[in-house]
């Protein structure tokens, strides 16, 4: 892999909180690159660790309880990590936003909704009241409301249109690097279209890199490029939206496929991955799915498992791949 | 056709909010067969879970009728109420709303049957047991209480406490849209084996028209308290007809890469269902509207057993 | 797994009530607050027997007495030792101020769930005549009250819990509101519970938490309003020496024996902080989701 085009690196990201006294083993060991002007899908179910990843890099995870025990996330040449929370804030916002699953609780009900959005630039590119207002006007049109909306309160709007209004907010700053964590799970079929859309539209127009969190795998096929696979806190499998959908090779990532009801076709079961996630402060030893693999062998059960790499850029986390790939 | 379980006739439920009249449910007529699905699907508001609960009794219905096995339901009272609502049961959405925090599995599974008053002690132990093997719950964690379990095991045990008492219509009101997927199909799969043990009727809302494409034999599509097409499952999904229901399929993101995506654009405001005006509460989004939309619309046969509620159905397909 | 299975109904509901107990141990700030609470009312039972001298025995010598080996909490301006007098009167003030604030919960409860359940007119009318209650200042409520009714432990217990019913059927009918629209309480429904039984099962369980917590920090004020009543000539009189009596009695004497003070409103104070630890505790305790 070059180096010069990874626009954002994660390298052997470890993340862990306390609860209860119990150490929650939230992020274990990820790395990740994203290319500029890519979508990058972080797939994976509930507690998956997905989200703690977004917040490391956007460095708003709550510490303690939470903590970043190892690893390094390079962005433009930065450690995002060791940056000074002074910088930091410059680069929040400006370079990096993140959007929120539920609008219904992102905009605050007693401004208006073009006031919210002035207020961003104005922190961020210190303008004039005036000239905020004014490119706060654009960005709403730009989300397809209205101008004339402006002095509107969030409760006057729909969901799909508040989710707009934060898809503004977070986009007022033209940020390099979009965070997206479910950010039409709240919505309807077809206002997440419209929002999915959009987004894509923007990010054309901005040339912005994002991650899409989601676990709605049809939404990945429709805005990504690369996709990454995440079970238990580690990347099980990740390569470019082809490689994981025409090809996917960790059981895990098949069960997720044939969990899926699809829109065409007659099977009459689901083939679901049997059993649960595990819990993530007794992570199994070994490969974390071992105890839910419909193939696992003896060698699953310890060790750590290497990610083998199936086709240029294609990764798996699995023993039963390693015959057809070679080893990183 | 076979014998319907559930057949309800312009149904209607209005409900007084402070401007006026809001019609969650505004007459929809269709039958459910015997051990059949059907799937009810729509955007949020539109009325699909009112329209189960109002079928289930959990609502009175401002007007229409509801049939069931055949006898007209609609305003039954006290004791005969008690005795229909033994015969139709309602899982929920929210399998972390859906359970008494205070009551462990045992005793969330055990109220119906000590309800009924059927049991003895020691049956209904017992029963409590065929129950919940009958769904997939663990014995052991007959003591748990709702917050130390998942949520499919929660969503089994409001399954559970939905079929204990050998109720013929089950109302599975957004069963799934609360779990991830592997979870999820988990469920549906139990939902299934447990129709085809029990020949249990349902009627499945949701929003989600891959889920209910694979679980239903037929399916109402509707929008804001209308009903605007059913038709058998695989038809609709083949030869959508409505304007409506053509632009909600286009618009499921699907899991195959290569397909061609055609999105139909809707444009313009949602209609309020607060007071609405007679006539289609889609043409305000639809790009085929014309005049006569604005009048009631009636349901056309286009094919056996699939209805369109669209004057200008035939012209447009 | 079998035995457990067949075991009767009655034999888990012990084990649960066992497990409620054994979780309360586990907090040991709740568990000695428990037992002071339990000390005090051993002490209150047993009064007759544990004062060390006739709570209405008088003895000029000994007026104004300061504390001293014989008289541990010195004596009162008649002579009488303090320490027998606030022994026979943690009969008083601990019955009245536990009584009084369990009515008024008995109260709320129903007011509360009334309103919160049925809502619309029955909403109203209890919401209304709470109102019309808290629009007269607490004390002057309750004065007036025990005015009409008259002297005595039980009339006093009941004018005193009055004035508490607003604040906790309000509560009361908030939590309840919150709960009433969840999918478990129409599930409840569904399977022809009563509504009865919803309330008493599914709702008020569910919504008692807040209630009990803020009932028991109403003890100590209730403590405090009973004195306020015989301060007045209501409530219980002399001789009977209830605490807050005993802390009106001594309130001349402040500057210069400050113990006819100090030690009642020691008690006072003792049973009001047990009362809110043992509640917070009790409250923890019961909630499964905190069970570890």
């Amino acid at each position: 892999m070059s180096q010069n085009k990874d626009f954002l690196r994660i390298e052997d990201l470890v993340v862990e909180y306390t609860s209860d006294g119990e150490i929650v083993q939230a992020v274990n060991g990820v790395s990740l690159s994203l290319e500029k002007g890519k979508t990058l899908g972080l797939v994976g179910e509930t507690g998956a660790g997905k989200t703690t990843i977004a917040k490391t890099i956007m460095r708003i995870l709550p510490e303690p309880p939470a903590r970043v025990c190892r690893g390094r996330i390079e962005f433009e040449d930065r450690d995002l990590l060791n940056l000074p929370e002074k910088e930091m804030l410059h680069i929040r916002g400006n370079q990096i936003a993140m959007i929120f699953q539920d609008p219904m609780t992102a905009l605050n009900p007693v401004m208006t909704v073009g006031s919210q959005i002035a207020e961003v630039i104005e922190l961020h590119d210190h303008l004039s009241g005036g000239e905020a207002k004014r490119k706060a006007v654009e960005m709403l049109e730009m989300v397809g409301i209205p101008g004339a909306r402006y002095d509107n309160y969030p409760h006057e709007f729909s969901g799909g249109m508040k989710q707009r209004v934060v898809i503004a907010m977070a986009l007022a700053c033209a940020p390099q690097l979009l965070l997206a964590d479910e950010p039409t799970t709240a919505l309807d079929v077809t206002i997440q279209a419209q929002v999915l859309e959009m987004i894509a539209d923007l990010k054309k127009r901005y040339d912005t890199s994002m991650i899409l969190i989601t676990h709605d795998l049809g939404v990945v096929a429709r805005t990504c490029d690369d996709v990454a696979v995440v079970y238990a806190g580690e990347i099980i499998e990740n390569g470019s939206l082809e490689d994981i959908f025409d090809h996917p090779t960790h059981p895990y990532t098949i069960g997720l496929f044939g969990a899926l009801p699809k829109l065409t076709g007659n099977e009459k079961r689901l083939s679901p991955v049997e059993g649960l996630p595990p819990d993530p402060t007794h992570l199994p030893a070994g490969c974390k799915f071992s105890p839910r693999c419909p193939n696992v062998t003896e060698a699953c059960r310890s060790g750590e498992v290497p990610a083998y790499e199936m086709t240029p850029g294609h990764f798996v986390r699995c023993h039963l791949a390693a015959n057809a790939a070679k080893e990183v | 056709m076979a014998e319907p379980c559930i057949e309800v006739k312009n149904l209607e439920k209005y409900f007084t909010v402070g401007k006026g009249k809001l019609h969650a449910v505004d007459g929809v007529s269709f039958k459910i067969e015997k051990g059949k699905t059907m799937g009810v699907v729509g955007e949020s508001g539109c009325g699909k879970s009112t329209l189960g609960r109002t079928i289930i009794h959990q609502h009175e219905p401002t007007g229409g009728q509801i049939f069931f096995n055949g006898k007209d339901v609609t305003k039954v009272k006290g004791r005969a109420l008690r005795d229909l609502r033994e015969h139709m049961q309602i899982v929920f959405q929210d399998p972390y709303s859906s359970l008494n925090p205070r009551y462990t599995v045992e005793a969330t599974i055990r109220e119906p049957l000590l309800l009924s008053h059927r049991y003895s002690k020691g049956e209904l132990a017992d029963e409590v047991t065929r129950l919940m093997q009958l769904c997939g719950i663990d014995e052991r964690l007959r003591l748990a209480y709702p917050h130390e379990l998942d949520g499919g095991r929660r969503q089994r045990v409001g399954i559970a406490r939905a079929l204990a008492l050998h109720p013929d219509f089950v109302v599975c009101d957004e069963p799934v849209s609360a779990l991830d997927v592997s979870i999820q199909a988990q469920v549906l799969n139990l939902l299934m084996d447990l129709q085809e043990q029990e020949n249990l009727t349902y009627m499945f809302v949701t929003h989600d028209l891959s889920v209910v494409r694979h679980i239903s034999h037929d399916i109402c599509v509707m929008y804001l308290g209308q009903l605007v097409e059913t038709s058998p499952s695989k038809e609709l999904f083949e030869r959508p007809m409505h304007p409506y229901t053509k632009a909600l399929l286009s618009a499921i993101p699907t899991t195959d890469i290569h397909a061609p995506y055609q999105r139909i654009q809707l444009k313009g405001e949602i209609t309020s269902p607060i007071n609405p005006k007679p006539g289609c509460r889609f043409a305000a989004r639809c790009p085929y509207a014309v005049d006569r939309c604005r009048e009631p619309q009636e349901l056309h046969e286009m094919s056996p057993n699939h209805f369109v509620a669209c004057c200008r159905v035939e012209e447009l397909n | 797994m079998a035995e457990k299975k067949k075991a009767p109904a009655t034999a888990k509901k012990k084990n649960q009530t066992l497990e409620i107990i054994k979780r309360l141990a586990r907090n040991k700030v709740a568990m000695a607050a428990g037992i002071v609470f339990v000390l005090l009312f051993v002490m209150a039972i047993f009064a007759p027997l544990l004062e060390p001298y006739d709570y209405t025995l008088m003895n000029g010598k000994l007026a104004f007495a300061k504390p001293s080996l014989e008289h541990p909490f010195g004596c009162d301006r008649l002579g009488r030792d303090l320490m027998s007098r606030i022994i026979r009167g943690s009969r008083f003030s601990l019955g009245m101020g536990l009584l009084g604030v369990l009515c008024s919960l008995a109260a709320a409860s129903v007011l509360g769930s009334v309103a919160g359940f049925f809502g619309q007119v029955a909403d109203n009318i209890v919401m209304r005549l709470l109102d019309v209650i808290q629009a007269i200042p607490g004390i002057l409520l309750t004065m007036t009250i025990s005015t009409v009714l008259g002297r005595g432990f039980f009339n006093t217990v009941l004018a005193l819990s009055i004035g508490g019913i607003p604040g906790n059927t309000r509560m009361l009918r908030a939590m309840i509101l919150a709960i009433r629209n969840s999918e478990y309480v129409e599930a409840a429904s569904s399977i022809n519970c009563s509504k009865a039984r919803i309330i008493a099962k599914h709702i008020l369980p569910n919504a008692f938490a807040p209630v009990l917590v803020g009932a028991a920090m109403g003890i100590g004020g209730t403590i405090g309003q009973a004195s306020m009543l015989s301060f007045v000539g209501l409530g219980i009189q002399p001789p009977d020496p209830e605490w807050g009596a005993l802390i009106s009695d001594g309130r001349n004497y402040i500057a210069t024996y400050p113990h006819l003070i100090v030690f009642p409103g020691l008690m006072i104070g003792i049973v009001s902080l047990c009362a809110c630890l043992l509640a917070d505790g009790l409250r923890d305790a019961t909630d499964p989701k905190l069970k570890k």
